[in-house]
């Protein structure tokens, strides 16, 4: 572990007050009631608090002098094998976050001053032989715990101010599946949730629920066939392989007293079922409940109510991604949540479809989905075969990637990055089978394609989110990969994927600052403050499944960018 | 086999890195010949290695044939081959379009396999042909069988690995299991009690039925040759026979 401390090192005295805040941190504990409430110096939880804003009500620093923001400080993580993923998160001037084979690290928020990491004893032939590894998105706070999953299979709670480990439960059978936790595991009400990887793997996709004192399990959810409605969805039995999961953090809404949770794709990826995919295919039927948005009872793990999004998904664009902005219209408690197909779904808090509206401009999986039902118009189900002319749209890194968007109650909108891409496929009905295993299971060879009569590009929209209507926009030529986060500055961040950190104004989109960072974005940003003073951190460290297309596809920096590198960039005014 | 689709690489381009071919004077000048299995695959390969599994008992012949010892990589899907770096890969499909873009150039074929169906001792059933819409068969997920099978209006049953298939056989959950017959063997020797009768592979059905040879990667042609020749001495002197038979595999002739 290397500790950089900034140019622009603090005055001892501002030094030594942000040290005090920060050992006063462990006086207090993050429990329910402070996530809810989101207290503005902190950043308590994956999506900012339970209402997934990922915004801050900090001001200090904003349009008038964001040009004058620079380093604060920095950490390098050390063995940042497929880049920097985590969103950091920051209680009581501590800030928290992970690297790659989820090495924990608590640094104090004004300085970087390490004060304790925890680097876990990974199966690590296991993790050397995982395809979407070893990369770790982040960890949890609760009950004077920081809680972190891992990619063998366990979720582990250490003493948030010591970082010794309190319990260490295993939970998936990695050894038989490959496959473990790379997301950010959720604190709510006393419990630890978490979803494993699974898409593209022979399982069912658990999504747990530990008790955060004891680490023992106390439900677990199956998103493949986790119910008697949901197993007649899958023709031939293939639930038993549907793959599933719910890789990313979903949110707790206390009203409801629901988890809401967004799944992954089935297995295999694509199917050669053509249009009788009910019947037909690798997997005949709806294949329930995976990429859908799913409550389930906080106590019992239950399933309440559910939404499928993509109905039997035969593209991969899954409703793992992104987050559960929860927000008031018209005396309306909504829920906005992206699909990874481009478009955003708009639900009440039980998950009645209210509005479904395009991010995305190149979509051609589907014609359009009905926003009064989200019923799928127009699908296009594939045979085996080539698919080029049109290519398929979007990319399979989807016209929305896993990263977070940011809603400002300031100005009302919604601040999201769109992907456009699309890709030629080869989809394959079986694969030769020479072991005694399913291997990953997807089903097609794909190759990145422009879009028809147009080139590949990304763009920050700033819209409406119940209505979608466009605000502004700026593009950039590669897809930014990284969260964005918007503040009560005026101020929307974007980390982009060729290294460049920009600052925009919130109502205009006109660019105020930007910072380039060496290397591309991938992972969290955020906004506390410590001892008076705003902060804002952003990971840094491009590699992994999506960023590995960059290079040959876009050549340029990715050519030379560095895949197993990565840092924390910490900033704050000059 | 033209109906071999090729094997995918799809979602995990980023992962291939860029290995160099190893000709047969880089193997003999560093004494190591590489071979990439899978570590929890048994009767296969397994990493814990009591029993190793029939693949790594043949690498370390064929490494002795050449004169140098095996050294093994553990991997879970064939194109980690590339950044793992190892020369071969044992039990390949002996057609150059099922290699696909694996890029895989194959030996000579050593023996031939496919797909079989295992049933209850009891049962009646004799062949694919005697599969009807009343037999519930346990498939292993995106394999041939399951769609050919599904194809004749033939219930399935999906599974992720060949021993829970079999074991749902054993548990009459389901009326056959369509595995390899190296699986199938290799749970009758592993389980004498629940003992399956292993019907005989259908010919008629080619893409059921395949040779099985040596895969190397970017080989240059002495170690084609080699390897080609070794694995001649070694059928010539029962050597892959006895090896096989350990895990209760009787091989047969390839086609």
């Amino acid at each position: 572990m290397k500790k950089h401390l900034g140019y622009f090192s603090l005055p001892v005295a501002v030094a030594i007050g942000a040290t005090l805040a920060a050992s006063s941190a462990f006086a207090q504990t993050v429990d329910t009631a402070r996530i809810e409430a989101a207290g503005q110096n902190d950043w308590l939880t994956y999506h900012g608090s339970y209402k997934s804003h990922h915004y801050s009500p900090l001001a200090q620093i904003n349009t008038s002098n964001v040009g004058n923001l620079g380093v604060a400080w920095m950490h390098i993580p050390g063995r940042s094998t497929r880049g920097v993923q985590s969103m950091p998160l920051v209680a009581d001037g501590v800030l928290y976050y992970t690297g790659s084979y989820s090495r924990t690290f608590a640094l104090n928020g004004a300085t970087g001053e390490l004060i304790w990491h925890y680097f876990p004893e990974l199966d690590e032939a296991l993790v050397k032989r995982q395809t979407h590894s070893p990369y770790n998105r982040g960890v949890a706070l609760g009950e004077g715990k920081v809680y972190v999953g891992t990619v063998d299979g366990r979720l582990i709670a250490l003493d948030a101010k010591t970082g010794r480990v309190a319990w260490d439960t295993k939970l998936i059978d990695s050894q038989k599946l490959t496959v473990g936790f790379t997301g950010a595991p959720l604190y709510a009400k006393g419990l630890v949730i978490i979803g494993a990887q699974g898409g593209e793997w022979p399982g069912r996709g658990p999504i747990f629920a530990i008790d955060a004192a004891t680490g023992k399990k106390k439900w677990e959810f199956l998103t493949v066939a986790g119910t008697e409605e949901a197993m007649k969805t899958w023709g031939g039995d293939s639930w038993r392989t549907g793959g599933g999961g719910g890789w990313m953090p979903g949110t707790y809404d206390s009203e409801t007293n629901t988890i809401l949770w967004g799944t992954a794709n089935p297995a295999p990826l694509y199917d050669w079922s053509g249009a009788d995919y009910k019947t037909q295919g690798a997997r005949p039927g709806d294949n329930l409940y995976t990429s859908s948005v799913i409550g389930l009872d906080i106590d019992t793990g239950k399933l309440k109510f559910y939404h499928q999004e993509l109905p039997h998904d035969a593209w991969d664009f899954d409703s793992s991604v992104g987050e559960f902005v929860m927000l008031e219209r018209d005396g309306q408690k909504l829920i906005v949540h992206p699909n990874k197909g481009g478009f955003i779904f708009v639900y009440d808090r039980n998950l009645a479809v209210k509005n479904v509206w395009r991010l995305v401009q190149n979509i051609n999986f589907v014609k359009d989905i009905d926003p009064k039902t989200g019923a799928l118009i127009g699908r296009r189900d594939f045979t085996a075969g080539k698919v080029t002319d049109p290519p398929l749209c979007p990319f399979i890194g989807g016209g929305i990637s896993w990263n977070a968007g940011s809603y400002s109650p300031k100005t009302g909108l919604y601040y999201k990055i769109g992907q456009e891409w699309c890709m030629t496929l080869d989809v394959q009905k079986t694969t030769p089978v020479t072991t005694p295993q399913a291997q990953l299971n997807i089903g097609a060879d794909f190759k990145m394609a422009p879009p028809p009569g147009g080139e590949i590009y990304g763009h920050l929209d700033a819209r409406d989110p119940v209505t979608g209507v466009k605000k502004w926009e700026v593009r950039y030529p590669e897809p930014p990969l990284g969260s964005v986060l918007a503040t009560a500055g005026n101020l929307v961040f974007v980390p982009d994927s060729r290294g460049v950190i920009h600052a925009y104004d919130a109502e205009t989109g006109t660019e105020l600052w930007n910072h380039n960072n060496g290397t591309g974005h991938q992972g969290g940003i955020v906004s506390y403050s410590v001892g008076g003073k705003q902060y804002i951190a952003v990971t840094a460290g491009f590699g992994g499944m999506l960023a590995d297309e960059y290079g040959p596809n876009f050549g340029g920096i990715y050519k030379s960018m560095p895949r197993d590198d990565g840092m924390l960039v910490v900033f704050s005014l000059k | 086999m033209k109906t071999i689709l090729p094997f995918m690489v799809g979602a995990v381009i980023g992962l291939i890195g860029s290995a160099q071919a190893r000709p047969l004077d880089a193997i003999r000048s560093t004494g190591v010949l590489g071979l990439c299995a899978h570590p929890n695959s048994l009767p296969f390969a397994n990493k814990a290695g009591d029993p190793p599994g029939f693949q790594v008992e043949l690498g370390r012949a064929l490494a002795r044939e050449l004169g140098v010892s095996l050294e093994l990589d553990w991997i879970i899907t064939r194109y980690q081959m590339r950044s793992a770096g190892c020369d071969i890969l044992l039990d390949v499909i002996a057609d150059r379009e099922a290699q696909g873009e694996t890029n895989l150039r194959v030996s000579k074929p050593y023996y031939r396999t496919g797909v079989i169906l295992a049933v209850p001792q009891a049962s009646k059933l004799t062949s694919f042909k005697s599969l009807d819409g009343q037999t519930k068969v346990g498939v292993l997920v995106g394999s041939f069988a399951a769609m050919i099978i599904s194809q004749r209006r033939v219930p399935i049953s999906t599974f992720g690995f060949e021993v829970d298939s079999l074991e749902a056989v054993a548990n009459h959950e389901i009326d056959a299991a369509a595995v390899t017959p190296a699986a199938a063997s290799y749970f009758n020797l592993t389980h004498p009690d629940k003992a399956l009768r292993i019907l005989d592979r259908d010919e008629s059905e080619a893409n059921l039925n395949w040779n099985v040879a040596v895969g190397m990667f970017r080989p240059d042609d002495n170690l084609r040759e080699a390897i080609d020749a070794a694995v001649e001495r070694l059928r010539a002197d029962g050597t892959i026979d006895r090896i096989y038979k350990r895990y209760g595999v009787v091989l047969q002739t390839p086609k």
